[in-house]
This record gives structure tokens, C-alpha cells and sequence, in this order.
């Protein structure tokens, strides 16, 4: 909306009450770039987390054995897992 | 599609506004100038009496660049072109850079073509967008979305270029990319400064931008916009393997190589190029792949009788627009013609042969430092 270029008390009236009305917009929009700078800063400052620190000894030696068994003994590896497949079926066709 | 302005007001924005309601057009959404000092905030605030979507914001304190900006940036809820009170943006330099934001959706940020010059000349021949390893600019028009997703800039930079690189690597992150509209051009009152180095935290967070930057600069693809408004005021110039007294490629627009190509790595120098890359001899040569691959990647390939340029059309599945005869009078007229319209399939080619022919590179170098044994 342009400014009349007429001038009337009442025009005066109306223009200095716009004016108002712009300022308060304006500060309405500060209050709110203002929040959002705030949630910006908190979305900034969000690290990301340290890289977890490496296994401890156990589970490398334990994973060791288990690939070790598994190369060594590669049958009775296979007949222990279908052994335990075979008998978790079974517990649960029991009623 | 409309997109709002951010500006960070200086002492000249009032003067700036007027100019950029005339060029914005339709596409202009809401101007937000951000204000330091209360004069210049008063001075704007009377120039809302003619544009009513002015919005004019007071920073209680005196506040960077980087953090006037983010002001204006979260305050929207269009795209946002980011301006610089120096820069004029030319008539439908919004509109066009707004289409290109929009002709995909992994586009995060659109920077137009800086000259003066090229709003002077008619830029439909050339390639609409090109890739760029960043958005740093006086200019920029960011993706709403993409502020929604990873914010706006960090608070923690205080140089502008920094802030604008971290913003432009963390939209890369999610899977987006930079591009520049080369049909948008802009102006600037003053002249640029010279972009400084990388350092610091921008490092430490994107230790791979150097890399980046430097290898986006490599090739034709991002030099056809300024070698197609230089070869405006002048005819192209060309140069062969070796430029006449050392003079940097960067000076001419047309590479003319006439002798065949030997190995990986010469042609990798000769796509590396900042030249349009036209072949000459073909007959000489005695690797087929390595001419195939060179061919595909020319923008104009010369032969020497019309048999030849048969059989090479058919041979290598050349688009037959794009082979020559030779003629004395001729080459000129070819010259010209690969930097008024570059063919964009082959420059696109010749990006991803190159990038392809550094990555076997650097492979074999990764291969060769192995300890063997392994």
C-alpha cells in the first residue's frame, strides 16, 4: 500500500497510526528471529558423538576362539547349531 | 514461486531497496533488512510507506554478519536469496534462479552468474546450470527446506564465506548440491574481494573443501558461462598443447589438440583443461579407446576428408553435428561455434571421464604405498 499524497489532518491520523502498526509488526518479527536464532544456536551446538572406544581384549580373544572352533571342528560346530535349531522347534510343537 | 530477500544493512540499503523491487518482479516475496543502528532503521522504515512488505528488524546490539543474516533466514517461510547491499540483480534473475532451485529437489542453493557483461547478451545457448563445490557469493538463494532441516549458519564463524562454505557442506551431507544459474546474472557496485583461504574450525569440520573446491574447478563445464561472455567483445582464443609464452590456459577458450594421445594421463591433462577441448589428426592415432574416450569428451572433432569423418561418425558413434572437415577457413567458424554452443552431453562426459581417471589414479598411488605381502 503507497502513501496518499494528500495531506488532512485524518490522513495524517491514519499514516502515523499505519506506521504504528508497521513498527509492531516489525518487533512482533524480531521476538520472533529472536527464538528461532535461539533454537539455530542450540541446533549448532548439537556434537556429535565421539567414536565408541575399541572392543575390549575378551571379546577379541573370545571372537578368536569362536572363529578358531568354528575353522578347526567345522562339523561338530554345524551338528551343535542344528542341534539347538532341532530342539527349540521341539519345545515349541509341545503344547 | 515466490522467495524472499534477507539483506544485512549498511549504510547504503535504503538507496539498494527501490532497485531491487524493480528487478525482483513477481517473484519477490518480503524484503528483511536487518539493522544495526537505529539511523539506518529509521531511514528504511520510510520506505515502507511504498513497499508495505518491507520489514525492517533493530538488533538491540550491534550484531556480525553471519548472525544479522540468520535473523532474516529464520524469519521466513519461503526460499530465502541471501543479498548483499552492493549487488544489482538484473531483470528476471530471481525468476530464472528460482526455476533452477526448483528443476530438482536435491538443488540446495542457487548462486546467479556474476557480470556485468553478460547482462548485456543473450545466455540461452549455454549449459542453464553448473555445479559448485560451494555457495559462497553476495548472491545466494537457499532452500527453505534445507534451512529447516539443518538450520542456517553457525553462529561460531565469523567470516561470511565461512559461515556460507560450513552451510553449503552440511547441505551436501544430506545429499544435496550447489549449483549456479548461468542464465541469472547479477552486477556489483564495488568489486569483490578475494576469497582467503580455508582455515580453523572450517577445516577441522570439512577437511576434504579444499579438495573439493580445487577439483570443481577442473574441466570446460564450469568455464563455458564466462568463456561464452568473453568470446563476446572478441573472437575465441585458442591455443594448443602448449600455450604461446607461458600464458595460463585460463586466458583462451578453445584447446585445439592436433596430435594423438598416448596414455591416461595426457588425456587426463587435456580434460583437466579450462578449454573447450577440439581434436584434430584423428588418423594418427594408435589406441582406439583412448580416441574413443577423447572424442566423446571434444566439443568438436576435425578430420581430415569426408571418408574419414564417415567412418569415424560410425566407428565411434559420434554425434555427426559434432564432426568436421578440415578446411583452412573452416576451424575459425568451429572455434566459435563449440564456445556459442556447447554441446552439454559432452562436457558432462568429459566431467565424469576425468573424475573417473583420477579416482583409477589415485587407486593405482593407494596400491603402489601398500606394503605387499598383505
Amino acid at each position: 500500500m503507497g502513501d496518499a499524497t494528500t495531506s488532512c489532518k485524518e490522513c495524517e491520523q491514519l499514516r502515523a497510526e499505519i506506521r504504528k502498526v508497521r513498527e509492531e509488526r516489525d518487533a512482533a518479527l524480531l521476538s520472533v528471529a529472536r527464538e528461532r536464532e535461539r533454537t539455530n544456536a542450540v541446533l549448532m551446538s548439537q556434537v556429535a558423538p565421539a567414536s565408541p572406544p575399541p572392543k575390549p581384549i575378551r571379546y577379541w580373544a573370545v571372537d578368536l576362539l569362536n572363529s578358531g572352533v568354528k575353522k578347526a571342528l567345522p562339523l561338530p560346530h554345524a551338528g551343535v547349531r542344528a542341534a539347538a535349531q532341532l530342539l527349540r522347534r521341539f519345545r515349541k510343537e509341545e503344547p | 514461486m515466490k522467495a524472499d530477500v534477507v539483506v544485512a544493512a549498511g549504510d547504503n540499503t535504503h538507496s539498494w531497496i527501490d532497485a531491487v523491487y524493480r528487478s525482483g518482479g513477481a517473484p519477490l516475496g518480503r524484503v528483511v533488512a536487518v539493522c544495526n543502528a537505529p539511523e539506518e532503521a529509521a531511514l528504511l522504515r520510510e520506505l515502507q510507506g511504498r513497499h508495505a512488505e518491507l520489514v525492517v528488524l533493530l538488533n538491540e546490539t550491534r550484531l556480525g554478519r553471519v548472525a544479522s543474516w540468520n535473523r532474516g533466514l529464520l524469519l521466513g517461510e519461503r526460499d530465502v536469496l541471501l543479498l548483499d547491499d552492493e549487488v544489482v540483480l538484473a531483470e528476471g534473475c530471481l525468476e530464472e534462479m528460482l526455476e533452477v532451485l526448483h528443476g530438482s529437489d536435491r538443488i540446495a542453493s542457487v548462486a546467479p552468474l556474476p557480470s556485468v557483461a553478460a547482462s548485456k547478451v543473450d545466455l540461452a545457448s549455454i549449459p542453464r546450470l553448473t555445479e559448485v563445490p560451494s555457495m559462497r557469493g553476495p548472491c545466494v538463494l537457499l532452500r527453505r527446506v534445507l534451512l529447516n532441516m539443518i538450520g542456517a549458519f553457525d553462529p561460531a564463524f565469523q567470516r561470511t564465506d565461512e559461515a556460507q562454505d560450513d552451510w553449503a557442506m552440511r547441505a551436501q551431507r544430506m545429499g544435496t548440491r550447489h549449483v549456479r544459474a548461468n542464465r541469472a546474472v547479477v552486477g556489483r557496485r564495488a568489486s569483490a574481494p578475494a576469497a582467503p583461504a580455508h582455515a580453523g574450525l572450517l577445516l577441522a569440520r570439512h577437511p576434504h573443501l579444499p579438495e573439493q573446491a580445487s577439483a570443481a574447478l577442473l574441466g570446460a563445464e564450469p568455464h563455458a558461462a564466462p568463456h561464452f561472455v568473453a568470446s563476446r567483445s572478441a573472437p575465441p582464443r585458442v591455443c594448443t598443447a602448449a600455450p604461446p609464452d607461458g600464458e595460463p590456459r585460463e586466458h583462451f577458450q578453445v584447446l585445439y589438440h592436433s596430435a594423438p594421445i598416448d596414455d591416461a594421463g595426457q588425456l587426463l591433462a587435456l580434460l583437466e583443461s579450462p578449454c573447450h577441448l577440439v581434436l584434430g589428426q584423428t588418423g594418427t592415432y594408435r589406441k582406439r579407446a583412448l580416441l574413443f574416450a577423447a572424442a566423446h569428451s571434444a566439443q568438436a572433432v576435425i578430420t581430415a576428408s569426408e571418408q574419414e569423418r564417415a567412418a569415424l561418425i560410425a566407428d565411434l558413434a559420434l554425434q555427426p553435428a559434432r564432426v568436421e572437415v578440415e578446411s583452412e577457413a573452416g576451424l575459425t567458424s568451429v572455434f566459435r561455434k563449440v564456445v556459442d554452443h556447447p554441446c552439454e552431453e559432452s562436457l558432462r562426459h568429459r566431467a565424469l571421464l576425468a573424475n573417473f581417471l583420477r579416482s583409477l589414479g589415485q587407486a593405482d598411488h593407494r596400491l603402489a604405498e601398500a606394503p605387499r605381502g598383505r
